[in-house]
């Protein structure tokens, strides 16, 4: 760990500075890493209370960079990037799982998942994704904002503070996503 | 759909946007504006202001989507700010215990230094505190807080944080499901019913405060485990291990309009339920009542106690599990143990269920656990787990009482299914040329011995004829209606033949000889073979008196049945002795006021006036009524005794008393067991007799023909009750003067009867004098006088 973690933190301070190649190793180290974490507790290794969506980031950001280096606009930027990151990893998972499921796997899918909110929002999640995607295309910031929100865990003022707005402001794109991503969930129904 | 929907997103956007700044009501004035022209912008940006009204609680909750299956065991801090060691009003949380589809459950502890107690906090959700959420959530606490009783969870607060959610604290209850505590302690029948009793009781306490669980399956179910009990067994009440009943979250009141159960798939309440355990009527979206708690109820039983759930609906499509919920029948417990199955755990496992495995888990080989469910507890599993709810127990204390009377050796309530249902329904269904006896028959092939014995055990516990043929009647669900056909002939073949294989092939088994000759001595009977009943019933008293004792309430059913072969067949002096003994036995063996005394009691009042002593009769059905028709209702037995008490004033000239009597019979008995049915028949006769009696011709007229057409439909043409009907109806039209019909009538009910006890029967001779009168009133004397000389003649040669 403590290589990883000089790693990323030195790639970490160098993207931060605009170093572009920095910035692909970063995404790479800082998604393997993420995509680790995610996989111990998708095998119910971890105790439930320690993690979630909010936990993973942090606790990535603990892990993985050396705290006495940066400074707080380097973790605004190690944030934005997990955030990220955390997206896809969900993201690919629950794709993973949709074509499983039309393929009719071995293990079958238990009923009640089967019924369960969950599993219908693994599909839901697939859209939602692609929905945010299109809505990045009008207003980069509103989707930033659920990235954070959503995928990342991050509170409101976190939020703010990873995106360098205000927090009245940050609650109020994140308010329009909502509008937006709703009504465009709804235009494809 | 196109990649980029808002090509003018720039516009639609500041539109919008500056709308939501006014108040709603300005704002169609200011779309009227904006918009002038552009009906597409408009329209978008109107679906946009209701977007934005919906979206409040959209996506608030990161971890409902992206928790379990995405990441099991994942989800769990989304509330964000209800994290381990944070403080909700004088409580601790110390760890989530589980989610609900309003909120989270909390494992807590009281902080204030009093005590440790230890709680389980329900919070309501942080996205969800809108004014409908916590609509429900208040009104589950009222809920909660109105169930006091030692196998519900109980409430012990309740409160609002500092961020205006409302939360209540109930007993922690640690413990396992009621399935995995009784296969881990490898409880057997009599201990799972226990358990499974206290839980009736509990259920049974919150319908009678109006509440409806709604979600009773075993993962609600807990029972705890006694403190250092280790494996110890179960005692009650002693503080050792007892169930405990949770989650009342989505209990509705009986009084408020239910919801519908499928939501919209947007709202967060998408699962209401389990499906397995889902009743008909959740699963279609219909009224919810008590019923459906009582449907639950069965399902968990049947796990108890076959160890499967009646339905796999393991990796079915929603549409598939509505239909096997509603449409598909549960195998019978005692055959499902024999199965193999799959489980599904709920948390992404499944294991396999086996002979193997159920036989482990109650510590009973699979064979004697299959003959100790067979019979009753399939009959009481299978009546709770009824499609329509009207027919299940009425009560979730009705079936632990039947539960009870099953542990005590008692008769069980549950009926497999009545011929006023089941029978008249296959009956009409079938109606060509057979009879029920003659399919009885058929059954009795193609089932072979084996299969009787099973139903004649249930037979055991009936004592009326008509059930006899009812529950092997019963038979027919799986059978084969090109087989039904069958002759005269080639009935009393099968039924001999029967016979004989019971006589030589369960030499071994006397008891189960004893049962069967009883079952079927009433079969004859009930076909009006009085002879072959006769010989029958005799046996099987006497296998019983030698295998059981004379003190044994299996003498007494005997004794009983031929006792009323005896009077039916005119041997009154005999059948008295026989009625005697067996309501002696009856009384000391079930208790003075037990209602399976009645019938045995109004029967021997009916031998009374059979045999002339009206008195005597009077008295002992005056006595009947006064002791069971207000406590038990609507019942066979009182609609029995209210009509023979009717008959005896009826014989008295006494008709004004007798026409209420045998009005309510006939009502009561047409309200129990359906229009179609002998005892209808008969209660329509006995009206007809008092309408005679009277001089109302057209009333008796109209009683009698009614009669006719039921035990047409019934009874094949040898039956004597048809012979009787026959006659009673030709009487009446000799009377009003149509004596071509009343003759033809007569010939009918001569066949009838000969066919039925030969020529030396009184009631045959009582047709041919009554026949001659009326071949009288046609003019045709020589063929009167002919008849009264055959008649004649065979008297004095007897």
């Amino acid at each position: 760990m403590p290589n990883e973690q000089g790693e990323i933190t030195r790639a970490l301070l160098a993207a931060s500075e605009g170093n572009e190649a920095a910035s692909h190793q970063l995404w790479a180290l800082v998604h393997d890493a993420l995509r680790g974490l995610a996989h111990r507790v998708l095998r119910g290794e971890h105790h439930p209370q320690t993690l979630s969506s909010t936990g993973l980031v942090h606790e990535a950001y603990l892990k993985l960079v050396d705290q006495s280096r940066v400074e707080w606009h380097n973790r605004a930027h190690f944030f934005a990037i997990a955030c990220k990151a955390m997206r896809q990893i969900l993201v690919d998972h629950a794709r993973a799982r949709n074509a499983l499921k039309r393929h009719g796997r071995k293990n079958r899918v238990p009923l009640e998942e089967a019924l369960s909110l969950a599993e219908t929002r693994s599909e839901d999640l697939v859209a939602l994704d692609e929905a945010l995607t299109r809505l990045a295309a009008f207003d980069e910031r509103m989707a930033q904002v659920v990235e954070s929100r959503f995928f990342g865990g991050l509170t409101a003022q976190e939020t703010a503070d990873v995106m360098g707005i205000s927090k009245r402001t940050a609650d109020r794109e994140w308010r329009r996503a909502k509008t937006y991503l709703y009504r465009l969930l709804e235009m494809d129904e | 759909m196109a990649q980029n929907p808002y090509d003018r997103w720039w516009q639609i956007d500041a539109t919008f946007s500056e709308a939501l700044t006014l108040p709603a009501g300005a704002r169609a004035a200011f779309l009227d504006e904006a918009c002038e022209g552009d009906a597409g912008l408009r329209r978008e940006v109107e679906h946009l202001l209701a977007a934005h009204a919906a979206s409040e609680a959209y996506l608030e909750d990161p971890g409902d989507w992206l928790a379990a299956p995405l990441l099991p065991g994942l989800d769990v801090q989304v509330d964000a700010g209800t994290v381990e060691g944070s403080a909700v009003g004088p409580y601790r949380v110390l760890g989530e215990i589980g989610r609900g589809g309003m909120g989270a459950v909390y494992l807590a502890e009281r902080a204030d230094g009093q005590f440790r107690q230890r709680v389980a906090l329900k919070l309501i959700r942080k996205g969800l505190v809108t004014e409908d959420a916590l609509r429900r959530f208040r009104l589950e606490r009222e809920i909660l807080a109105r169930l006091q009783h030692p196998h519900i969870a109980r409430l012990l607060d309740g409160g609002v944080t500092e961020d205006g959610r409302p939360y209540f604290v109930m007993e922690y209850v640690e413990g396992r499901p009621i399935t995995h505590y009784c296969d881990a302690h490898k409880l057997g029948i009599g201990a799972r019913l226990a358990l499974f009793r206290d839980v009736c009781a509990a259920v049974h306490y919150a319908h009678q405060n109006l509440v409806v669980h709604r979600d009773l399956t075993p993962g609600n179910i807990l029972v705890t485990e006694a403190p250092g009990s280790g494996l110890s067994p179960r005692r009650r009440g002693s503080g050792q291990a007892q169930v405990k009943l949770l989650d009342f979250g989505i209990a509705k009141l009986l009084d408020e309009a239910s919801a519908p159960v499928t939501a919209p798939v947007t709202g967060h309440d998408v699962r209401l339920m389990t499906p397995e355990y889902a009743s008909p009527e959740q699963v279609r979206g219909a009224p919810i009542t008590t019923a459906s708690d009582v449907y639950q109820l069965g399902v968990v039983l049947y796990e108890l106690l076959t160890g499967h759930r009646p339905y796999s609906l393991t990796g079915r499509l929603l549409h598939e599990i509505e239909r096997v919920i509603c449409e598909a029948h549960p195998e019978k417990p005692s055959t499902a143990v024999t199965a193999v199955s799959t489980a599904a755990d709920g948390d992404g496992t499944t294991r396999p269920i086996t002979p193997e495995t159920v036989s482990r888990a109650r510590a009973m080989p699979i064979e004697r656990l299959r003959r100790r469910l067979s019979g009753d507890l399939d009959t009481i599993v299978l009546m709770a787990l009824r499609k329509e709810p009207a027919r299940r127990y009425t009560s979730a204390e009705a079936l632990a009482d039947d539960l009870r009377r099953h542990l005590e050796g008692l008769p069980v309530r549950a009926r497999p299914d009545t011929l006023g249902y089941r029978a008249a329904k296959f009956i009409r269904r079938h109606r060509l040329g057979i009879g029920a006896a003659t399919v009885i028959a058929v059954i009795l092939i193609g089932f072979g011995v084996a299969m009787v014995a099973q139903a004649a055990r249930i037979a055991r516990e009936r004592d009326r004829a008509e059930d006899a043929t009812a529950f092997l009647a019963s038979l027919l669900e799986s059978f084969e209606p090109a087989q039904a056909h069958g002759s005269l002939v080639e009935t009393r073949h099968v039924l001999g033949r029967a016979v004989r294989r019971i006589r030589t092939e369960l030499d071994d088994q006397p008891l189960v000889q004893a049962t069967l000759m009883d079952v079927l001595g009433q079969v004859y009977q009930y076909r009006g073979q009085y002879a072959e009943a006769d010989s029958l019933l005799h046996e099987a008293l006497a296998l019983r008196l030698r295998h059981r004792g004379t003190g044994h309430l299996d003498v007494a059913v005997s004794r009983f049945h031929l006792a009323a072969l005896l009077e039916r067949m005119g041997a009154y002096e005999t059948a008295d002795t026989l009625y005697l003994a067996a309501i002696d036995t009856y009384r000391r063996r079930l208790g003075y006021t037990h209602p399976d005394v009645i019938y045995p009691l109004s029967s021997r009042a009916g031998l009374l006036r059979a045999r002339g002593d009206y008195t005597a009769a009077e008295a002992l059905f005056r006595e009947i009524l006064a002791t069971y028709a207000e406590p038990l209702g609507d019942h066979l037995d009182v609609a029995t005794s209210m009509l023979d008490l009717g008959k005896l004033l009826v014989r008295e000239e006494r008709y004004d008393e007798a026409e209420p009597l045998l009005r309510e019979a006939l009502a009561m008995r047409r309200r129990l067991v359906g229009a179609v049915h002998p005892i209808v028949a008969n209660g329509l006769d006995a009206l007809g007799v008092l309408a005679m009696e009277r001089g109302d011709l057209a009333a008796a007229d109209s009683f009698f023909t009614e009669a006719l057409g039921i035990r047409r439909t019934i009874f094949e043409e040898d039956h004597p009750d048809l012979a009787a009907s026959f006659s009673n109806l030709a009487e009446v039209r000799h009377r009003t003067g149509a004596y071509a019909e009343a003759e033809r009538l007569y010939h009918d009910a001569l066949a009838s009867y000969r066919r039925a006890f030969g020529e030396q029967h009184p009631d045959v001779v009582y047709v041919m004098r009554h026949l001659a009168s009326t071949l009288d009133a046609q003019g045709r004397s020589t063929a009167a006088d002919s008849l009264r000389r055959a008649l004649q003649d065979r008297q004095s040669h007897r």
